[in-house]
């Protein structure tokens, strides 16, 4: 619970965090107490179906006893009168209209006691809705913050949030995870401040990919703020102020509106080709994980999807896999929409930190799950799964162009197995005359380190090479990219990931392959300089940073930035890297260029 | 079995707070007891019925009131819409 002083404050205070997502909003805090509730629906056999109304029973009892409680605390320090609120509560807690249609789902449809109350809700709202008068309408508000009330109850979580804010607002929170970030919609929170986090944990790059500023690695930053505290959140900086001055506010504002004239500009010539000035072009695209994101990567002048992450489809699901029919639409639209633009999609990446517990497979069984079960490991033992969703990307083929891209591969004996699984599959549906492009490229993700030190070996058995450097960085130095106790030494031009880098870059190139870059470092302006001076084909990001980086590559040389990297390869920490390269902007390229350097450093 | 007819006379009609009181009256009495709009028809002490009619300020309603206890009940509930639920 809150201290009194932090509402009394009337002091600014600013706080320094990781800048994850950029952008400026001036806004309220909402700070969640707790994770906000993720309902696992499921089906449920019929032997349990009355000890789960049992359960939603003894959950609403609870939900009863709750507020007859906060209704005489209220009583005690602001007099009757102020409780009729909570009469209301009480007595939709009573109301047949929602227990019995409740316990109705739970009989008839077989369903967990969360779902059959997220129905009954829906239901109800959807009367609501269509109730002429604005303020009756209103009345399903206070239906769903009793349905959220019983919720907690039933996973046996406590709170007394005060409902019902008035937006802009910023979701300040202690932590988050991707599929909660995932439930965030840009029209209800313009920004995200985090306590724990770092730049290239899943929840960051979820809120870049939804272009919701945001500030993460705050620390204890979720207790110092109070739900309607007036926040700034600057997402370049990384700085949250609570509680801003009105210079500060003025200071802000102009800001922000300044950045909105700077990305109009880029986004005015970001349809251009990505060729530098003497001549070398690159490929830049965008990494995507939801169908509704292929307009922004139009929109923001991508020239393909560099990484189509599948995960999403297996998110806020009753415990069963998606079908091939749901891969195959989502497959197929991608296809069409991007038509003649390429698509890689990216088998799933599913276990470890990821998705674990909605595939039957309880989390804590893994001591150590982002080493264990997961990607292309899991498919191979799961091949019903993996099937569905090969046999689904192959039918979706005959429709555009799409590549398959298999993660986490760490030796030539998974990928030939992989291969020869998807060549079975090929047969299959020859046989059944179903059509799909027999040329598909297949490629791999270079993110395991050994992988890395066979490029050549594997370079020669794939079509195509992605390197992911938000897993290659963490797993070659050893690092949790999600503490931020150690995020410091997340560094993508340390030595060894430069050496690293190139040899791989090198040896796709020895055999004549493409090598594309998938991690976060590929939209930074210093790290996409070296990638440019070793020959990377193509830079693929989030849609947002994709102006920027084509704007920067035709500002540049190749053969200055080739030099660049021949340059840095003598040096021994990533600081001195850093510091050469910079110099070198200063040196030899134009003003503007360094200027824009200058808003975009880290 | 008593039937009564009621018009809405207070500013915010049959708002949350006034179906709260509602409903309240209404469940200390045996009595069944039923509100029709038009053709629409509700129990009179579901709250969530009683939103979703959506009867503002001059609403005419029908009560019903059906029990042992329906004059008593029917005098009361009454009553309370007359006096405007109580409010300024």
């Amino acid at each position: 619970m809150k201290t009194e002083t932090a509402s009394s404050r009337k002091n600014q205070l600013t706080l320094q965090g990781m800048g994850v997502s950029p952008g400026i909003v001036v806004g309220k805090a909402l700070v969640l107490e707790e994770k906000p509730d993720v309902v696992f629906c499921f089906e449920i056999a019929e032997r349990i179906t009355e000890p789960e109304v049992a359960r939603f029973e003894q959950a609403v009892a609870s939900t009863v006893e709750s507020l007859k409680r906060l209704k005489k605390k209220l009583a005690g320090e602001v007099g009757e009168g102020h409780d009729w609120l909570l009469d209301v509560h009480l007595l939709m807690l009573e109301d047949d209209l929602l227990i019995k249609e409740v316990i109705r789902y739970i009989r008839e449809d077989r369903i967990n006691a969360d779902w059959a109350l997220k129905k009954a809700i829906g239901d109800l709202r959807k009367k609501f809705t269509k109730v002429d008068d604005e303020y009756f309408q209103e009345r399903q508000q206070d239906l769903e913050d009793v349905g959220k009330r019983i919720q907690r109850h039933l996973s046996a979580k406590e709170s007394e949030t005060i409902p019902g804010l008035g937006g802009p607002f910023v979701l300040v929170a202690s932590d988050m995870s991707p599929s909660e970030t995932v439930q965030l919609y840009k029209k209800q929170f313009k920004g995200l401040a985090i306590d724990s986090g770092s730049r290239t944990s899943h929840t960051s790059i979820i809120a870049k990919s939804l272009e919701i500023p945001a500030v993460v690695g705050l620390h204890d930053m979720s207790k110092r703020v109070v739900t309607g505290d007036t926040l700034i959140l600057d997402g370049t900086e990384g700085l949250v102020i609570i509680n801003p001055t009105s210079t500060t506010r003025k200071t802000y504002t102009n800001k922000k509106r300044k950045q909105t004239i700077f990305r109009k500009k880029l986004l005015k010539t970001t349809d251009e080709p990505a060729t530098t000035l003497d001549g070398v072009r690159f490929s830049v695209r965008a990494n995507i994980e939801f169908p509704w994101e292929i307009e922004s990567a139009n929109a923001h002048g991508a020239d393909g999807i560099g990484l189509y992450r599948t995960e999403f489809l297996f998110l806020n699901r009753k415990g069963t896999p998606p079908s091939e029919e749901e891969h195959f639409e989502v497959y197929k639209g991608i296809a069409e929409q991007l038509h003649p633009q390429e698509a890689v999609i990216r088998t799933i990446d599913l276990g470890g930190d990821k998705f674990s517990g909605l595939l039957n497979q309880s989390p804590q069984s893994e001591p150590n799950p982002i080493l264990g079960l997961r990607a292309i490991r899991f498919c191979l033992k799961r091949r019903d799964i993996f099937r569905m969703q090969l046999r689904a990307i192959l039918r979706a083929s005959a429709h555009g162009k799409l590549k398959v891209l298999f993660p986490l591969i760490s030796g030539v004996d998974e990928l030939r197995q992989a291969k020869t699984f998807l060549e079975e599959i090929k047969e299959e549906l020859r046989t059944a005359s179903i059509p799909f492009d027999e040329q598909i490229p297949v490629g791999i993700m270079i993110e395991v380190p050994a992988a890395a030190c066979i490029a050549d070996l594997l370079a020669r058995e794939a079509d195509f090479f992605s390197i992911g450097t938000n897993d290659l960085i963490q797993y070659f130095l050893a690092i949790d990219r999600s503490n931020d106790e150690v995020s410091y030494l997340y560094q993508p031009i340390h030595p060894g990931v430069i050496r690293t880098l190139k040899f791989v870059i090198k040896a796709a190139h020895d055999s004549n392959i493409h090598v594309s870059l998938c991690g976060e470092m590929a939209a930074e302006p210093i790290f996409a300089i070296v990638l440019v001076g070793m020959g990377l084909d193509c830079f693929s990001m989030d849609p947002g940073s994709i102006p920027l980086i084509k704007h920067l590559i035709r500002s540049i040389e190749y053969k200055t930035a080739k030099e660049i990297t021949e340059k840095i390869s003598t040096f021994s920490t990533a600081r001195e890297v850093e510091a050469f390269i910079v110099k070198r902007i200063n040196n030899d390229f134009p003003p503007t260029l360094s200027r824009l350097f200058e808003e975009t450093l880290r | 079995m008593i039937e009564r007819n009621v018009t809405i006379i207070n500013t915010l009609g049959l708002h949350a707070r006034a179906a709260a009181k509602l409903v309240n009256l209404a469940n200390r009495f045996k009595s069944a007891f039923h509100i029709i709009k038009d053709v629409q028809k509700v129990n009179g002490k579901s709250i969530l019925g009683i939103l979703l009619l959506a009867s503002g300020k001059g609403t005419k309603l029908v009560f019903t009131f059906e029990g042992e206890d329906e004059e008593q009940a029917a005098e009361a509930v009454c009553k309370l819409v007359e006096e405007k639920f109580d409010e300024n």
